[in-house]
């Protein structure tokens, strides 16, 4: 009988095209990041649905949040590993 | 979030000659109560007609009844419902949308038998059930239109839910039925639509134009019209 | 009714057997007075009488009117009669089919072998089945069959290029040539010598018979096609019409008594599962042979159910009326859902396991009984065992509804199947197998569709809303279970699940799933265990990964190709052919690491293509784009590729309607005229060329969705394949391109 309701994939791209001009009035390398942000929305399309909440947009927000929180973390994790790097090579510099 | 829309409703509605401001209603769901789309007062039949975005504004009327606490039954033959309107409408109005969606009850039908029956038998007693007076019927004609189902059946079954419809309008329900225009395949089945509007206590056109939507009644002493800016229309 | 038999003797025998079929109405006194007096006007012999019938998940039994037709002929007009002249009662039993009504009251079904009692003026005294529907080591009747096509190379006679007769019979083929009557004398000579079982046809429906009883007819000439010479040749018109906002179309249909009519051009099922499993199909559905090769699957899932239905005495309405009960608009927002879809995470990715649930949906529907009748019954509302997962549903703990019923041997011969070709030492054996289960699967997929479908009898929007929420909750309790045992999952479509885990071998994927089927009581297996397999964001967004288009090489060397051009119907032959090459260049490698060394043969490869592209030595079969016509020729605003050629078609007098697949080439895709912008293939005849640069960027497109991933960019690949440039010779070997 087909859908009656919106697919949160459908959603993400409703709330895409209402800030449409908000992208516009952007430099283009802020509007390549709001991309990305809408991106991450929909990878988490699923969990989205799931939950199937009347207000999408703060489940996008939380979608947007979830990317970028992985995102810090991996680059904390590159931060350790250069700094241990670095006090391995200072150390064995001093031991040669 | 919810301020952005607020300050959107507060837009003024004007009449049509761009004038005079129509008691300058304090946001949408005001301004349709007063094009009596959605109203608590007079009781009967009101047709609503025009394009496919007639289905967006019978469902601000019911969320305009939710709002003010009404139980309403929301009968959807054309496949359409949008919850997430409801939950902006809703928190716009700062009432918490899962509130304003269990006030509205929906049944769907999905083949003209199913639409009738939906009509005759089981719209009454959802009425007693839910202690609801308002109705609202979106897309009542879609499913008339199956070509599947012959002209002589779906005129037969159209007699049937018109009759029940006269029926509970002289109950003093009230029942606003909102529909698109017939599509040009439908042969005689575009009747349906006149007929329905020849019984309507009042029946409403909606015009798009590029400046908003215009609402129109035609009978009554004079003609009346109504605006929805667009800029307003298109933040729903 | 008219029953066919083959006989022992080899020899084919007409049999009448003395069938009474019967119809059942509800209504008040008077109208039944009213139906009485209507009967007794009628022509054959009407007994009626009053009984008592159950409905589908009724309480008590209701009071019906049982009308039994003497005349089975008669049987459609007069249910019809009555239909239009008591419009207020309800009817049941009424348009089934009478050939499956007769296969279901006599417990019988298409080509099975049975015992039968004659008389001398061959009237069926008893039949007997000597086979169960649900055996699966069954013979075949030993068929005659005879083959008719055109040799032509045209895409569609209808369209235009038409070419002489062929002939082929126990692998003996004729060309039928002459003038017209010498074709129609030749081809009834043959009918009569050889008087085969079912003829097999391209076209036959919608061209090749239409046509040659035209020529028939025109020549005053017999045409023995049917074998039941009292009959005539059914025939149904191409037809389209307007349902729900969509135009449905048809195409025609040449049916025979006697004998069967199948078209390879006119058949899902045979294009699907081949003659072995349209057999299948008709022994499970109890649906005709010609129907069942021309009708969706929907209407074999549909006599399932009907006869499980007519089985248990249940009365069949006429019209589904039941609407959905109201729910609250937040109710509705949490069950109007489908499956669950996890985007995946783009990319190519190492030893990565695939896990697929079996027959996810109608395993769902067998394990928690989920039926029209059964879901929110009345008698188990308050058991917490009976709740619906996340919905406020609930299924019946007491009865198994009629749709669990219908489906438990469907799934259970399935399985038999399966573990049968896992059995089999021959390929031919093997592949016969292999249709049927195929056969039966398409049954079960669509068995989920009509649960929910406007027009089936047995659907009803909450149990659909049921399975889908069961389906959630299981592809999410598999997540957890993989999740808990150390696996990434990188993919999921509602029933499989794409799982990496670093070191896992095949038996920690066996011993996953075996955890997994234990905790949700529905059998999944492992799929595969792919080496490498890349996951391809959408051409529109790179940003946005798209579920189901991907590629993997699966550790025995297998390819499972999913949503790029090569599955394609709509992409050129040539496109398709370079994908092929290069996909399986890449698929010499068996790790990442391999594959970014594949690069530059991947690329000489597509140089290779541009440069045989650009030298205009393509052919029309190598660049022939096929699209379908969503909707009537005369209907499109836009103009586009496709329509054009319709335009041309049609300006040739070629009849088109919505549904129909139309073949063009791009010859100057940008061209200001919009009829010279592509040609319809049937209309090419002398000089014409290609539009280079339009299937160069096909090209390109279709190398790049597959290379981007390795860090290729399209300005890269364009600048790497030039093909002006000179480099060592490649050459297309068309044979080792094919998949
Ligand atoms: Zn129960």
């Amino acid at each position: 009988m087909g859908r009656t309701l919106a697919t949160f994939t459908q959603l993400v791209q409703q709330e895409i095209d209402l800030w449409s001009r908000y992208r516009r009035a952007l430099r283009r390398e802020d509007q390549q990041a709001l991309d990305v942000l809408f991106a991450a929305a929909r990878h988490h399309a699923s969990a989205g649905a799931y939950l199937a909440r009347e207000t999408p947009f703060e489940v996008m927000l939380l979608s947007m949040l979830i990317e970028q929180q992985k995102h810090v973390v991996m680059l904390q994790q590159k931060v350790i590993i250069l700094e241990t790097r670095m006090l391995h090579d200072s150390t064995q510099g001093v031991a040669s | 979030m919810a301020q952005v829309q607020q300050q959107a409703m507060e837009l003024p509605f004007y009449t049509d000659d761009g004038s005079a401001v129509i008691e300058a209603p304090r946001h949408l769901l005001a301004a349709l109560r007063r094009s009596a789309v959605s109203t608590d007062q007079p009781k009967g039949l009101v047709l609503l007609s025009g394009p496919p975005s007639v289905y967006r504004l019978g469902l601000c009327a019911a969320v305009d009844r939710a709002l003010a606490g009404e139980p309403v039954l929301y009968l959807a033959g054309a496949n359409v419902f949008d919850p997430f309107l409801v939950g902006r409408l809703a928190r716009a109005s700062r009432v918490a949308p899962a509130h304003v969606l269990q006030q509205i009850h929906v049944s769907r039908a999905f083949t003209c038998h199913q639409m009738v029956r939906l009509v005759t038998d089981c719209l009454p007693s959802a009425l007693r059930t839910y202690e609801a007076r308002c109705v609202i019927l979106a897309g009542p004609l879609d499913t008339l239109y199956d070509q599947l189902v012959p002209e002589p059946e779906a005129t037969r079954l159209f007699r049937a839910m018109a009759e029940a419809l006269q029926h509970m309008a002289e109950q003093g329900i009230q029942l606003l039925c909102v529909t698109t225009l017939a599509p040009s395949e439908s042969g005689g089945r575009s009747r349906f639509v006149a007929a329905l509007r020849a019984q309507a206590r009042r029946a409403i056109d909606l015009c798009e134009a590029e400046d908003g939507l215009w609402l129109q009644e035609e009978g009554g002493f004079e003609p009346r019209r109504w605006m929805i800016p667009r800029p307003l229309w298109n933040r729903l | 009714m008219v029953v066919w038999l083959l006989c022992e003797d080899g020899r084919r025998l007409r049999a009448v057997d003395p069938y009474v079929p019967t119809c059942y109405l509800a209504a008040p006194t008077p109208i039944l007075h009213h139906a009485s007096r209507l009967l007794r006007r009628a022509s054959c012999r009407i007994d009626t009488r009053e009984v008592e019938r159950y409905e589908l998940g009724g309480l008590c039994p209701i009071p019906v009117l049982e009308i039994s037709v003497y005349a089975p002929s008669q049987f459609s007009s007069l249910t019809q009669l009555l239909i239009r002249s008591c419009p207020d009662a309800q009817f049941f039993h009424v348009d089934v089919s009478l050939p499956q009504r007769y296969f279901y009251d006599r417990q019988l079904f298409p080509l099975i072998h049975c015992e039968a009692d004659l008389t001398a003026e061959g009237q069926i005294q008893s039949i007997q089945a000597l086979e169960s529907p649900w055996d699966t080591d069954y013979g075949l009747p030993p068929l005659t069959i005879m083959e008719l096509s055109l040799d032509s190379s045209s895409p569609n006679p209808n369209h235009g290029g038409r070419g002489a007769l062929i002939m082929r019979i126990n692998g003996d083929e004729r060309l039928l040539e002459g003038d017209d009557a010498d074709v129609i004398q030749r081809l009834n000579q043959l009918l009569v010598r050889e008087d085969p079982d079912i003829l097999l046809t391209d076209w036959g429906d919608s061209y090749l018979l239409p046509r040659l009883m035209t020529l028939a007819d025109r020549l005053r000439l017999p045409l023995v096609l049917n074998r039941d010479p009292h009959r005539p040749i059914g025939a149904r018109k191409p037809h389209s019409y307007f349902s729900y906002g969509r135009i449905l179309s048809h195409a025609g249909a040449r049916t025979l008594s006697g004998r069967l009519h199948l078209d390879r051009h006119n058949s899902f099922a045979l294009a699907e599962v081949g003659l072995a499993g349209l057999i299948e199909q008709a022994r499970v559905t109890k649906v005709d042979l010609q129907q069942m090769a021309r009708t969706t699957t929907g209407t074999g899932i549909t006599s399932m159910q009907l006869e499980t239905a007519c089985r248990d005495g249940l009365l069949i309405p006429y019209r589904k009326q039941e609407p959905e009960s109201f729910k609250s608009a937040l109710e509705l927002l949490q069950t109007d859902q489908g499956g669950l879809v996890f985007a995946p995470i783009a990319g190519y990715h190492e030893q990565v396991g695939e896990l697929d649930f079996s027959s996810m949906y109608p395993s769902i529907m067998v394990r928690f009984n989920i039926s029209p009748e059964t879901v929110n019954c009345r008698c188990c509302r308050d058991e917490p065992a009976a709740r619906v997962p996340e919905i406020g549903h609930h299924t019946c703990r007491r009865c198994q509804g009629l749709v669990p019923r219908t489906l438990a041997p469907l799934l259970e011969k399935r399985v038999r199947y399966k573990k049968l070709m896992a059995a089999a030492a021959q390929t031919a054996a093997r592949a016969v197998l292999d249709q049927r289960q195929t056969a039966l699967k398409w049954l079960l997929v669509v068995s989920f569709g009509y649960l929910g479908y406007k027009n089936a009898r047995f659907g009803r929007i909450e149990a659909h809303e049921a399975v889908t929420a069961y389906s959630r909750d299981i592809l999410l309790q598999a997540k957890e279970v993989a999740e808990r045992q150390g696996y990434r999952m990188l993919h999921a479509i509602v029933d499989s699940l794409w799982l990496v885990k670093s070191g896992a071998v095949r038996a920690d994927y066996d011993g996953l799933a075996q955890a997994i089927t234990e905790q949700t009581g529905l059998s999944i297996g492992v799929e595969g265990l792919y080496r490498w397999i890349g996951f391809f964001p959408s051409r529109v967004n790179p940003l946005m990964p798209v579920p189901n288009q991907f590629v993997g090489l699966f550790d025995h060397g297998g390819m499972k190709i999913r949503g790029i051009e090569i599955r394609r119907s709509d992409a050129p032959f040539l496109v398709k052919r370079a994908q092929a090459e290069v996909l399986r260049c890449l698929s010499e490698a068996g790790t990442l690491a391999e594959l970014r060394t594949q690069i530059p043969q991947a690329l000489e490869i597509v140089r290779t293509y541009r440069r045989y592209l650009h030298e205009g030595r393509a052919t029309i079969e190598e660049l022939a784009i096929a699209k379908s016509l969503t909707k009537e020729p005369q209907a499109y605003r836009h103009q586009t590729l496709s329509m054009i050629a319709a335009q041309e078609l049609l300006a040739r007098g070629v009849h088109l309607q919505a549904g129909d697949t139309i073949h063009y080439i791009m010859t100057d895709a940008d061209a200001a005229c919009p009829s010279d912008r592509v040609r319809a293939v049937a209309g090419i005849d002398g000089a014409w060329s290609y539009d280079v640069s339009a299937y160069d960027n096909l090209l390109l497109k279709a190398a790049l969705v597959l290379l981007m991933p390795l860090d290729v960019t399209p300005a890269l690949l364009n600048a790497s394949t030039d093909p002006a440039r000179r480099t060592t010779q490649g050459s297309i070997n068309g044979e080792s391109a094919s998949l």
